[in-house]
């Protein structure tokens, strides 16, 4: 292993490959911030660059610091602006985007930019550690425990429901799933609930609908309240860029538990950086003790040190299923294993014995990645923030403009827009009325797999008895039964104890 | 007057009955009938979730941030948030016709102009210069076509 290691680390360390690694990072970081623009497309764009430089190890490494600039860069319009391109950095604006309004997007950007660093790391060296092993674990789970693996993120929702919201984020949740299941199935090829309408025969656009929900209400709120429209000018102004070591103290479990638990969800394939986001949210507003699980939602910390550190180990862990078995864990993943492919390179169970350098030269360059993002990041982020400081006549057009073009972009289509107009007015409504978004966007990002997944384990069980089947999906669903009926109970016991 | 929270509610019971109803006509392929799993299983499950948690909604609704919002309903500015949705919706319309420059450079500057920039020529040149960046950055760097003047639209 030492040796394989070693060569990949003679391959990236040459002037050229660290060059490909500061350019990737930057195009990454820069194109990522630009909302609907995520690490699937910005690859996707880059890979004619990367065959064109022939080397496969040249090409990986380019591909990588894109990767890995392209999440950070996504986190950052997240927290900015609250307008996430990838569904991945959607939980980070649940508490990095408060943090901002509250004059701290520094502080949000670092903290963000560690814990990203911190899980990358950490999941590399867990890829290099039990990619083997791990990816003989993953062979075990089929669509019986990937339904009850969905099954348990939706009822992680319980986790972003306030007291007293639990049916309203069930209910959310519920209507996010509906509208996954609008346009063709995976199983079916007929379309269902389309109206006629001919571009929904898809299905709803991911980003249309995350900048519906998201970065449209936000605009229009701005707009309505000039107040809140005020504190966000003043929250550009970056003056606390430094975390304190209390603060660093606080974080470090978050970081350690989110580094582990991302890339294990990130092994198996299709559960990616999104569900480990999630989930990681979840488990630590749980954890953490009620003082600060108030907090979660409204700007905390550990809420945004959880996603941001689970999401950067998930995509080093979507790695291991696409290097040892050649199935793609993630979207992300697929693109680049059509990329190794173009580069006559074929990753599976004999790349590691066949093309070690290879192999090590994948790894050794997340690695490296990892610290130029930081490096080159660390110190922009004063003038990223800066972004905040733009007047509120400007920044208001420019939001909805860069949220328009971002479902725009690769379409084509202005029914799209319209159809986004049309959600973030509903958002807009749902937000007046007390009912929280991230369940509705969980549900629409899970309930494709979700649908996928329980039809496969019906037809290969004749029913719904696979649920009590094999144990692993039992426990799982018992896990799930469980997180759903805590928070009724909590919300049931406190005010009788208030009272 | 009935809240908004429980408006919704009614909003989201009714959806979910329409929903249930475009599942259960859902047309079945004669070898998909004696099968487990169906187009619409899972759909109608999911209807049937959305009205009993709509249901509950309706029943329990007693939202205190609704009414926190509604002391301050008056004093929000509606007229300018409308024009922008107008704005958008209009955006959206003519972005294919007019032009990618043309239609943004227009939405950013009746933008700025509505939430308070007096200096049309600054809003112009910023608008302009915004536009041209993006498409510069989109179209002949990263290759994705969007067709930046009306000549050039190509229904």
């Amino acid at each position: 292993m030492l040796e394989g290691m070693l060569a990949g680390l003679g391959a990236v360390l040459t002037p050229f490959n660290l060059l490909m690694v500061l350019v990737g990072c930057f195009l990454g970081t820069f194109i990522g911030m630009l909302p609907g623009l995520g690490p699937m497309s910005i690859i996707a764009i880059m890979i004619p660059v990367a065959i064109q430089l022939g080397d496969p190890a040249s090409a990986l490494i380019l591909l990588s610091g894109v990767y890995y600039g392209a999440i950070f860069g996504g986190s950052t319009s997240s927290i900015l602006i609250n307008a996430p391109g990838v569904a991945g950095t959607v939980a980070s604006s649940f508490d990095g985007y408060p943090m901002a309004r509250a004059g701290q997007a520094g502080k949000a950007l670092t903290i963000a930019a560690i814990s990203s660093f911190a899980g990358g790391t950490v999941g590399v060296i867990l890829l290099m550690i039990f990619a083997p092993v791990l990816s003989s674990v993953a062979k075990l789970f089929w669509s019986a425990e990937y339904f009850a693996l969905m099954v348990l993120g939706l009822t992680a929702v319980a986790a972003f429901a306030g007291r007293g919201k639990v049916i309203k984020a069930m209910a959310m949740t519920v209507f996010g799933v509906m509208l996954a299941t609008v346009g063709e199935s995976a199983l079916h090829n007929a379309a269902r609930f389309t109206m006629g309408i001919m571009d929904l025969q898809s299905g709803i656009y991911f980003v249309t609908l995350v900048m519906g929900l998201f970065a449209l209400p936000e605009a229009l709120f701005l707009v309505l309240d000039k107040g809140r429209s005020e504190s966000i000018e003043n929250s550009g102004k970056i003056e606390n860029l430094r975390i304190s070591k209390e603060e660093a103290i606080e974080i470090a479990p978050v970081i350690g538990r989110q580094s582990v638990l991302g890339f294990l969800i990130g092994v198996l394939p299709g559960a990616g950086a999104t569900m480990a986001s999630f989930l990681g949210y979840a488990i630590e507003r749980n954890l953490a003790p009620p003082g600060e699980r108030e907090k979660f939602g409204k700007g905390s910390i550990r809420g945004l040190a959880a996603p941001e550190t689970a999401n950067n180990a998930a995509c080093t862990g979507s790695f291991v299923p696409m290097l040892t078995l050649g199935i793609p864990g993630s979207g992300t993943t697929a693109i680049l294993l059509g990329a190794l492919i173009a580069l006559s390179v074929t990753p599976g169970p004999r790349l590691m014995e066949d093309q070690p350098e290879i192999f090590w030269a994948v790894i050794m360059s997340m690695y490296i990645g990892n610290i130029v993002l930081l490096i080159l990041n660390l110190p922009l982020i004063p003038y990223i923030a800066k972004l905040l400081t733009v007047p509120r006549h400007y920044l208001i057009p420019f939001v909805v403009f860069f949220s328009l073009v971002g479902a725009y972009i690769g379409q084509n289509n202005g029914t799209e827009l319209l159809i986004m107009i049309g959600l973030g007015c509903m958002a807009t409504l749902l937000r007046f009325g007390g009912y929280p978004l991230p369940p509705l966007i969980i549900g629409f990002i899970l309930g494709g797999m979700l649908e996928d997944n329980l039809g496969r384990a019906m037809r290969k069980s004749g029913g719904l008895e696979f649920m009590w089947d094999r144990p692993m999906t039992l426990c799982i669903l018992m896990l799930a039964v469980g997180l759903l009926i805590y928070p009724i109970i909590k919300d049931k016991r406190q005010p009788s104890r208030e009272r | 007057m009935i809240r908004l929270d429980r408006c919704i509610a009614i909003a989201l019971f009714a959806f979910s009955i329409g929903y249930g109803y475009l599942a259960w006509i859902h047309p079945i392929l004669p070898f998909e009938v004696r099968m487990p799993f169906k187009p619409n299983t899972m759909p109608l499950g999911l209807a049937g979730l959305g009205i009993l948690l709509s249901g509950l909604l309706i029943i329990s609704s007693h939202n205190d941030d609704f009414v926190k919002d509604a002391e301050g309903w008056r004093g929000f500015a509606w007229k300018q948030a409308i024009l922008l949705v107008v704005f958008m919706v209009l955006y959206a319309l003519f972005l294919r016709m007019s032009g990618f420059i043309l239609a943004t450079t227009l939405f950013l500057v009746a933008g700025s102009r509505l939430l308070g920039e007096k200096n049309y020529v600054r809003s112009s040149f910023i608008g302009l210069f915004a536009s041209v960046l993006i498409w510069y950055l989109v179209d002949p760097i990263l290759g994705i076509y969007l067709a930046p003047l009306p000549s050039m639209g190509g229904q």
